[in-house]
């Protein structure tokens, strides 16, 4: 049954479906009969008893069914005067269940690890781990020295801890934009471009003053692991055949259709 | 992990003769690390400021869903750790930079229901409101659907059953919460509290909405709504009986200043009872804390009540919430309950009021705005337009003679975050640090502030290697009780740093509020200026720094402000027969506010009645000084 699982056939038979319903209210006249079949009044019970939490007495469900036969001859009576057309919440409602349907196709076959694999490997870009650094650094704040950047270039070699820092003087394994969050961009991006080793350097700027950074460790951006991502890779790729889906059906709709602009024409002349 | 955990705890327990409190954090991380192949949680003894919102609506909430918002929990948690999510109007929202903590704070009552009324299919898509709310998809159908479903609530009669409170829907949206806070919990990384929002109010529409934070994922099958009792007292009793269950949670009031006096009142919900010791115990074992800022408003204090203070007219917000009516300020600010609080002190023994603050976003949008440059307000479609929140003048009105909406999102503003100092970013640090108030508020930017205090602190602190260590040592955090011994005046450590991304600083104060015969007084301070400037030692006061605004381009001064303040203070009028609080207020320099962006994009004049530049700032918890002798014993 793989053409069951083919989105496109999918939409064709709903499309076909569709067709031939538009087709019947289109060329029948609209029924003068009413039939309230026990399949009709079960519901009606059932409904009730949801809402109520107690099934209806007698009285009550002889009232559900009058009203549901006034509604079914209004609805009817609605429809010869061609009251849902033009209605926004007809019409709003009736492109709901189009679009629902339609998505429901793209999403009801889960997709083989072969192509998750496959998508995983063309949009790598989407899982790659950004670049992190590990670090140690010592602050000389400018609103506590004449000249921090200098008393910072002295205290390179010396155990000068240099002065009290609001934020941690130790971080591990972050990005350069988590380091730029907490200090700055531009002390950000200047850690980064630093070589890992045991020795402080610098001194770099922040939005705070200057620095002396040990840059322990620097790990450079990385795809991980299929295994790793793979839930995640399900869900792009499920989300993916569904936007494509539904521009094709979209597109194949739209081939039909001639859709014109002339108020727009109108303006241009 | 949760091995590891056990192991570390069991061997803390074993190998220590002293109680297990105090080392099992640090114990914890240290065998983690050497056991789990998974990095350790960071733990910092010194604790670290973690910046977070506790107030925001998703489309679970029956208003957020009236205003067009579409964002679940997970995109509510998706934003809050740096994504980009959709406002209701299509437009993109995005932080530039992430929060450390979050938590989705949806109406108890209605929760979940609006989506199910807009359903084709089940229970509820005959239901007479399905149209209106399915209506709901510009501004003027948004308030028509608003107006439609308040209008329900208020007909309801409370002793028939309302069949939008629907038990089996409110259960399983509550469980759509507890699941996405559980996903996206990350221990070490980001903090997801599971909580909600009680929306009670009196008669008149005066605000008592609370906010209840679970620590962990020990939670109640439902939640406990306006529609179970409008009385917070009956609140605080539900949240007794989940204790003694091993339920815990606290509760955050905000909006006090939508409150018309009832938020912090003299008596009891609705009663001529005064409050007593009984009172003043259930309610700081429930709520201690309050949102002092948010973006309906700054509850700091009013001009009215601080007279003396020049910056107490902050992004005031003076109607009840959801009306037009006027809210009085007595009761309804923070500083004002405080001195309150104390004077209850001196007549029952007890203080109702000792609590610490937070700031919140309370965003029907699903993402806080906190940045003025990158503002979308509040209520979804109702005031994603400027023209509707004001900023930028009717389209249809006479360029010379502007007229504006006066709609209630005008008197509002892009504020603000909770901060709070834990020793690492998971639920129990971060929750124990709350319920002991060492948390502060700021008004939107990350700015950082610590406050230390106890007598004879400043002393300590001269010449100390790590001075947080010693301050921690010899004094008690914000948040915490000074109790006096002797007469040496106690002294303040203060120190704030700027957010990198928004204004320098400009000046650090300390404001104190003491009872002198009978009179509640206050004094704000300041203590250390930016770019070299002196306090003034007649006036308190530093000299202007000269940091100004363009409101043409929005252009700030250049090189004005500092990236740092701190001072260590004592108080020069101090009695230690005086309670007394104490706690710490940080400006920024001035920058143009959300409503001037707003017009400068429009290619408009800002509106005349809005102020064009703001000062957005940062208030730490109070510090109490809590006397030997009474001074009712010491002196009557």
């Amino acid at each position: 049954m793989s053409w069951l699982k083919d989105p496109l056939t999918g939409f064709l038979i709903i499309g076909a479906v569709i067709f031939i319903l538009a087709g019947i209210v289109a060329d029948d006249e609209i029924s003068y009969d009413v039939e309230v079949r026990d399949a009709d009044i079960k519901r009606l019970h059932d409904h009730w008893s949801m809402q109520m939490r107690r099934p209806p007495t007698a009285q009550e469900l002889t009232n559900l069914v009058d009203q549901f036969v006034k509604d079914e001859i209004y609805y009817r009576e609605a429809q010869r005067l061609g009251l849902h057309a033009n209605d926004s919440i007809v019409r709003r409602r009736m492109v709901q269940k189009l679009t629902f349907l339609t998505e429901d196709i793209a999403i009801s076959t889960p997709i083989e690890e072969t192509a998750l694999r496959a998508y995983f490997e063309q949009h790598q870009d989407n899982y790659r781990v950004p670049a992190s650094f590990s670090f140690s650094h010592r602050f000389f704040s400018p609103e506590k020295r004449e000249d921090a950047e200098g008393e910072a270039k002295d205290a390179l070699g010396t155990n000068d801890p240099g002065d009290p820092f609001m934020l941690q003087k130790q971080y591990r394994d972050r990005s350069e934009q988590q380091i730029g969050n907490h200090f700055g961009r531009e002390f950000a991006s200047a850690l980064a471009s630093l070589e890992a080793g045991d020795e402080y350097q610098g001194p770099i700027e922040s939005a705070y003053g200057w620095h002396l950074v040990k840059l322990e460790k620097s790990s450079p951006a990385a795809v991980p692991d299929f295994a790793d991502v793979a839930e995640r890779v399900a869900a792009d790729a499920q989300q993916a055949a569904r936007q494509t889906a539904n521009e094709a059906y979209y597109d194949e709709l739209k081939a039909s259709y001639n859709v014109s602009y002339p108020g727009l024409e109108n303006t241009a002349e | 992990m949760r091995f590891v955990l056990l192991f570390a705890a069991l061997l803390t327990f074993a190998c220590s003769q002293e109680p297990a409190v105090q080392p099992e954090a640090e114990a914890t991380a240290e065998v983690a690390a050497a056991a789990a192949p998974e990095p350790a949680i960071e733990v910092n003894p010194n604790k670290n400021a973690y910046f977070g919102d506790t107030h925001v609506h998703t489309i679970l909430s029956f208003d957020a869903y009236l205003m067009g918002t579409r964002g679940s929990p997970d995109d509510a948690y998706e934003f809050a750790k740096g994504g980009a999510i959709e406002h209701a109007s299509g437009i993109k929202m995005q932080m530039k930079k992430p929060l450390d903590f979050l938590m989705v704070a949806d109406h108890a009552f209605y929760l979940g229901m609006m989506r199910e009324l807009a359903k084709d299919q089940g229970p509820y898509a005959d239901h007479p409101l399905g149209d209106v709310v399915e209506g709901a998809t510009s501004a003027e159908g948004s308030t028509a659907a608003f107006q439609a479903v308040l209008g329900h609530l208020g007909r309801r009669d409370p002793n028939a059953p309302d069949e939008l409170d629907d038990r089996d829907i409110r259960r399983s949206a509550w469980q759509e919460i507890i699941e996405s806070a559980e996903r996206h919990n990350d221990p070490g990384n980001f903090t997801a509290f599971i909580g909600y929002e009680y929306t009670s109010s009196g008669p008149g529409q005066q605000n008592l909405h609370r906010n209840v934070v679970f620590r962990d994922s020990n939670v109640p099958a439902i939640p406990f709504s306006r529609l179970d009792s409008l009385n917070p007292e009956d609140l605080w009793a539900w949240m007794d009986t989940n204790r003694e269950q091993g339920i815990e949670s606290l509760a955050i009031p905000h909006n006090p200043n939508g409150s018309d006096g009832w938020m912090f009142e003299r008596n009891y919900f609705q009663s001529d009872k005064p409050i007593d010791a009984a009172y003043a115990d259930i309610r700081m074992r429930n709520e201690p804390l309050v949102e002092n800022s948010q973006v309906k408003g700054t509850s700091d204090t009013h001009p009215l009540l601080s007279p003396n203070d020049e910056w107490a007219d902050f992004e005031l917000m003076e109607l009840r919430i959801a009306s037009t009516l006027s809210s009085r300020p007595e009761g309804s600010y923070v500083r004002n309950a405080y001195l309150n609080g104390m004077l209850i002190e001196q007549e029952t023994g007890s203080n109702p009021y000792k609590f610490g603050v937070i700031a919140a976003s309370d965003s029907h949008n699903a993402a806080g705005s906190f940045e003025e440059d990158n503002y979308w307000s509040k209520t979804g479609l109702m005031d994603i337009n400027p023209v509707n929140r004001g900023s930028v003048p009717l389209p249809d009105s006479d360029p010379a003679n502007p007229e504006y909406a006066s709609g209630a999102s005008s008197f509002w503003g892009a504020s603000g975050l909770a901060g709070v100092w834990a020793e690492s970013n998971t639920r129990d640090a971060l929750f124990d640090s709350m319920r002991r108030k060492e948390t502060f508020a700021t008004s939107g930017p990350h700015i950082r502030v610590r406050f230390f205090g106890g007598q004879g602190l400043g002393d300590s602190l001269e010449g100390a290697d790590d001075v947080i260590a010693a301050a921690y040592a010899n004094g008690v955090p914000m948040g915490g009780d000074i109790m006096g011994s002797g007469d040496d005046a106690p002294s303040f450590y203060v120190w704030a740093s700027k957010d990198p991304d928004t204004e320098k600083l400009q000046r650090l104060q300390i404001i104190k509020g003491w009872i002198e015969d009978g009179e509640r007084m206050e004094a704000v301070i300041d203590v250390a200026c930016s770019d070299g400037g002196e306090v003034d030692p007649e006036t308190n006061r530093c000299p202007d720094n000269g940091a100004s605004v363009d409101i043409a381009t929005c252009a700030t001064t250049p090189d004005k402000g500092a990236n740092e303040l701190s001072a260590t203070w004592t108080d020069p009028n101090f009695d230690p027969a005086q309670n007394a609080f104490y706690y710490a207020r940080v400006l920024e320099n001035p920058k143009c506010r959300w409503s001037t962006w707003d017009a400068i994009r429009a290619g408009t004049t800002p509106n005349p009645n809005m102020h064009t530049t703001i000062q957005d700032r940062a208030w730490s918890s109070p510090i109490w000084f809590n006397p030997a002798a009474p001074r009712e014993v010491a002196a009557r």
